[in-house]
């Protein structure tokens, strides 16, 4: 037998000789009540199992909710009739797991302190509802962290409860994204704590009208630590429609993909085609998630529902929600009850006994239909090749003008609009057969001579479909920023950027040195009429756009045709010379540009 | 007149030492460990990032680390879901701490602005170079034969950290391991509800999940019913109060309780903080 226990933040295994006094037996251990484990404890109890639930806080909710920060699903309500429907199990507040025993592949018993006083008990089935991979971690499996080029992780929001000072109202309010912050992956209370000092600002400005009364710790760190999985699923799986044999869960993924002042250049290649080179991020498509991310990979007995689960850092980026969260928990419980009724692993779980069970509950509730929408519910299908290429012949429009209208309140036709044809020419790319991606890139390139102003499109909408013929326009398009070919719209990425991010794909030697004169000698100037143009708020911000995809396109360049001599002045740039980019908040995005590594 | 030590506290400040304070507050098992490091004597741990434990903290530079469960300062002040008084201060450094909180708008008509005073708090703490850190709970606290070994479990997946102390200053409501829960006569609990705020007092053994399931059996009759119910709070701790002085238990030779709840308010609590002298 061996004992896990996590030790200066990492899991470690010692083998014990003697066996364990366990003070008490349970079907199921949730570990974490919060928006996945409390539901999950709630349905496990409700299945007739004898149950534990641990939490760290002093009530269920976790970060969402423990400070009476709800909105949606009648999360008020909620929090009261987990409790009570609840009452049969038996639940720790104040406690923190300290380890677990293993016996082979599976987990025996679990170790815990509240207020110093230590426990251990015997248990069936793990549910790590943690939201960080806490119990995974000590049973020594591996954890990936944040986004995979830096590791950084996104913080949404925090809530609060005001009254109202004269009548007494109650209200909890959710603030979003204007305090949004990206950080290292670390501790959450890395997170809880600047997050809580961002708290100031909004009392501040109201606390004439209202006092606060509680405030959550943290809303939504979108990930910390995730577990690994037996499945784990993609952004690239959702936009291309992949099928799973065995969801747990239909989502409808908003716009929320992660956002770090911008920097689209450090996310996936998912990321970046949806958000800059279509330009679409005030939209939606829908996405599932596969039994298999609910099952820790290498432990026979741990389920890992909360955002903790098996999806990447871009999926994830919305999936992490209230309701998506109570649909992991409670088809964690379900699968869980299943295990302990067959005597099976985890990933032994027949599906077609938790399929039935998942539809009773309303977790397998169908997603809306496969196609593009935004909030406003306007749901657009691909085009024909003949219109994307129509459309790509127009314009380059802000996204949101696109779907509220110049005016912000009628819709444009789709017909014309040149995001919506980029979005139709790589979705062509995902799911189109060999003859009709070949058709729709035949027809693009049959445009790229035109010297209009939305010529550019073709090249990128070329390149967005994986083909080279786009190279000679995207080059003209770098070597030309402002030119015919590159308008500025106000809201929209510049074809010159859309270009960069390409060729660094095609890893194209021939603009390596454009690409590094403007770094070390022109980053400010490549960008300065984007200045004030939407999102292009500050010098700084626009120094940074240039400079991410930049070095990023470099780097990609540099390693499939390595220049040494390249590498060193880049290097030096770097270490010396680049300059600062502070934002308001006081994030330097210098020191996010050194991760892009130029040591030889 | 007012010491130098007033704290000018703009939000521009405040956003710009966001960074500092998260250093100071945040539990990462190496920046814990290096703050208790012996320089030159073993550090005493505080536990509990209480009203108290910051007076202990301020009056003893260098001499402790505090730890403490929640994300939030002073809980038993911050966290208790009424809103509690901010009390006259009598020590230099208490007058400047109390001229703080009010210049900063934390008093309105004479009560205090609770989870804002945490955030205050954790500015003030971060300036002061009080050694701190939120989300971190004592699981061990044993006597070796020169020094004391305390394991601490960490916020998120940070895990456990061993680390060498010259002893225990329990601020606790309860104290650790339930130390004073025979000097504790009741319990106060509340839940915010639309109707208002609903309380009630259980026995000192009482937990927060009894409380809880207690309270919302009161309130299901109020108006707007469960949906009304937000969340329970601790109101505060009623201590089997000795004539004179206050509650003062030596758990054992390396390990005493002091709780900050037993000071009526805030001021009262930090100031005897103050006057704390650590051995």
């Amino acid at each position: 037998m061996r004992f896990g226990m996590i030790k200066d933040g990492r899991g470690t295994l010692r083998d014990v000789q003697r066996k364990p006094e366990f003070s008490e037996t349970y079907d199921i251990a949730v570990v974490g009540l919060g928006t996945a484990g409390a539901p999950a404890l709630e349905k496990c109890v409700s299945l007739g199992r004898k149950c534990l639930g641990i939490e760290r806080a002093g009530g269920m909710g976790g970060q969402a909710t423990v400070g009476c920060i709800c909105w949606g699903d009648g999360a008020v309500s909620s929090l009261a009739s987990y409790e009570r429907n609840c009452a049969a199990a038996e639940v720790v507040y104040d406690a923190v797991p300290l380890g677990v025993w293993l016996d082979g592949g599976k987990i025996v018993g679990l170790r815990y302190a509240r207020n110093g006083i230590v426990s251990d008990v015997k248990v069936g089935v793990v549910l790590d509802a943690t939201g960080n991979a806490t119990v995974a971690k000590m049973c020594g499996l591996p954890v990936r962290r944040g986004r995979d080029f830096d590791g950084v992780m996104a913080t949404c929001a925090r809530g609060e409860t005001w009254v109202d000072r004269t009548t007494g109202a109650m209200r909890p309010e959710y603030c979003g994204r204007p305090e949004s912050l990206a950080v290292p992956t670390r501790e959450y209370s890395d997170l809880a704590s600047r997050m809580c000092t961002l708290r100031h600002a909004t009392w501040k400005s109201q606390t004439k009208r209202k006092r606060m009364v509680r405030a959550s710790s943290l809303v939504n760190a979108r990930e910390e630590e995730r577990a690994v999985t037996e499945e784990i699923a993609t952004l690239r799986d959702a936009l291309s429609e992949k099928k799973y044999e065995n969801p747990i869960m239909y989502a409808w993924e908003p716009e929320d993909l992660p956002v770090f002042y911008g920097d689209h250049a450090f996310e996936s290649e998912e990321t970046q085609n949806w958000k800059v080179l279509c330009g679409l991020p005030m939209f939606g498509y829908p996405s599932s998630v596969p039994y298999g991310s609910l099952v820790a990979k290498g432990v026979d007995n741990l389920l890992v529902p909360s955002k903790h689960f098996g999806v990447s850092h871009d999926l994830g980026g919305a999936l992490r929600m209230h309701g998506e969260m109570r649909k992991s928990g409670i088809a964690a419980a379900y699968a869980a009850h299943i295990m302990l009724s067959r005597s099976c692993a985890a990933k032994d779980v027949p599906y077609s006994e938790l399929q039935p069970l998942l539809k009773s509950s309303g977790t397998l509730a169908p997603a809306r239909k496969s196609y593009v929408t935004t909030y406003h519910g306007y749901a657009f299908e691909p085009y024909s090749d003949e219109q994307a290429v129509a459309a790509l012949r127009q314009s380059i429009t802000r996204t949101r003008e696109w779907w509220q209208g110049e005016d912000g309140k009628s819709k444009n036709s789709p017909a014309d609009q040149a995001a919506y044809a980029l979005w139709t020419c790589w979705k062509r790319s995902l799911t189109g057969s060999p003859e009709e991606r070949k058709r729709m890139a035949d027809l693009l390139f049959r445009e790229l001579g035109g010297e209009g102003p939305y010529a550019g499109n073709f090249a990128v909408a070329l390149g967005l479909m994986g083909d080279r013929r786009a190279i000679p326009m995207l080059r003209r398009l770098v070597m030309q920023p402002g030119g015919a070919c590159d308008p500025v719209v106000k809201g929209a990425y510049p074809n010159r950027v859309k270009a960069i991010l390409l060729l660094g794909r095609f890893a194209d030697a021939e603009i390596a040195k454009t690409l590094k004169s403007i770094v070390l000698d022109n980053a400010d100037g490549f960008m300065k009429d984007l200045y004030g143009q939407g999102a292009w708020k500050s010098p700084e911000l626009c120094r940074f756009q240039a400079l991410s995809y930049l070095l990023m396109a470099l780097k990609s360049i540099l390693a499939k045709h390595p220049d040494a001599a390249m590498y060193a002045e880049i290097a030096d740039w770097q270490a010396h010379r680049a300059p600062a980019m502070v934002q308001p908040e006081g994030v330097d995005l210098r020191d996010r540009l050194r991760h892009v590594s130029f040591k030889s | 007149m007012l010491p130098d030590m007033r704290l000018q506290v703009s939000r521009r400040d405040f956003l710009r030492s966001a960074s500092a304070g998260a250093i100071c507050c945040s539990f990462c098992p190496s920046l814990f460990a290096a703050a208790m490091t012996p320089s030159p004597h073993p550090k005493t741990l505080v536990l509990g990032g209480t009203a108290f434990g910051l007076g202990v903290a301020v009056a003893n530079p260098g001499r402790c680390v505090v730890i403490e469960r929640s994300l939030h300062l002073a809980p038993e002040f911050s966290q208790v879901g009424d809103w509690g008084k901010l009390g006259d201060a009598a020590t230099e450094q208490g007058k400047a701490l109390a001229e703080a909180i009010r210049s900063v708008g934390l008093v309105t008509d004479g009560r205090l602005e609770l989870p804002p005073l945490s955030d205050f708090l954790h500015q003030y703490a971060a300036e002061k170079g009080v050694s701190y850190f939120c989300c971190a709970d004592l699981v061990s606290f044993k006597r070796n034969a020169n020094a004391c070994r305390a394991v601490v479990c960490g916020g998120g997946s940070s895990g456990l950290c061993e680390v060498e102390a010259a002893s225990l200053l329990d601020t606790s409501a309860i104290g650790w391991r339930d130390c004073g829960l025979g000097e504790v006569e009741s319990r106060n609990f509340s839940a915010v509800t639309l109707s208002g705020l609903v309380s009630m007092s259980l026995p000192a053994n009482a937990t927060r999940r009894e409380a809880r399931l207690k309270l919302w059996d009161k309130i299901k009759p109020l108006k707007g019913g469960d949906k009304a119910v937000a969340e329970v709070n601790e109101l505060g701790t009623v201590y089997r109060r000795k004539a004179g002085g206050a509650i003062k238990k030596k758990v054992d030779g390396s390990w005493t309780w002091i709780p900050s709840a037993q000071f009526a308010t805030f001021m009262s609590a930090f100031e005897e903080g103050l006057k704390c002298a650590l051995a």
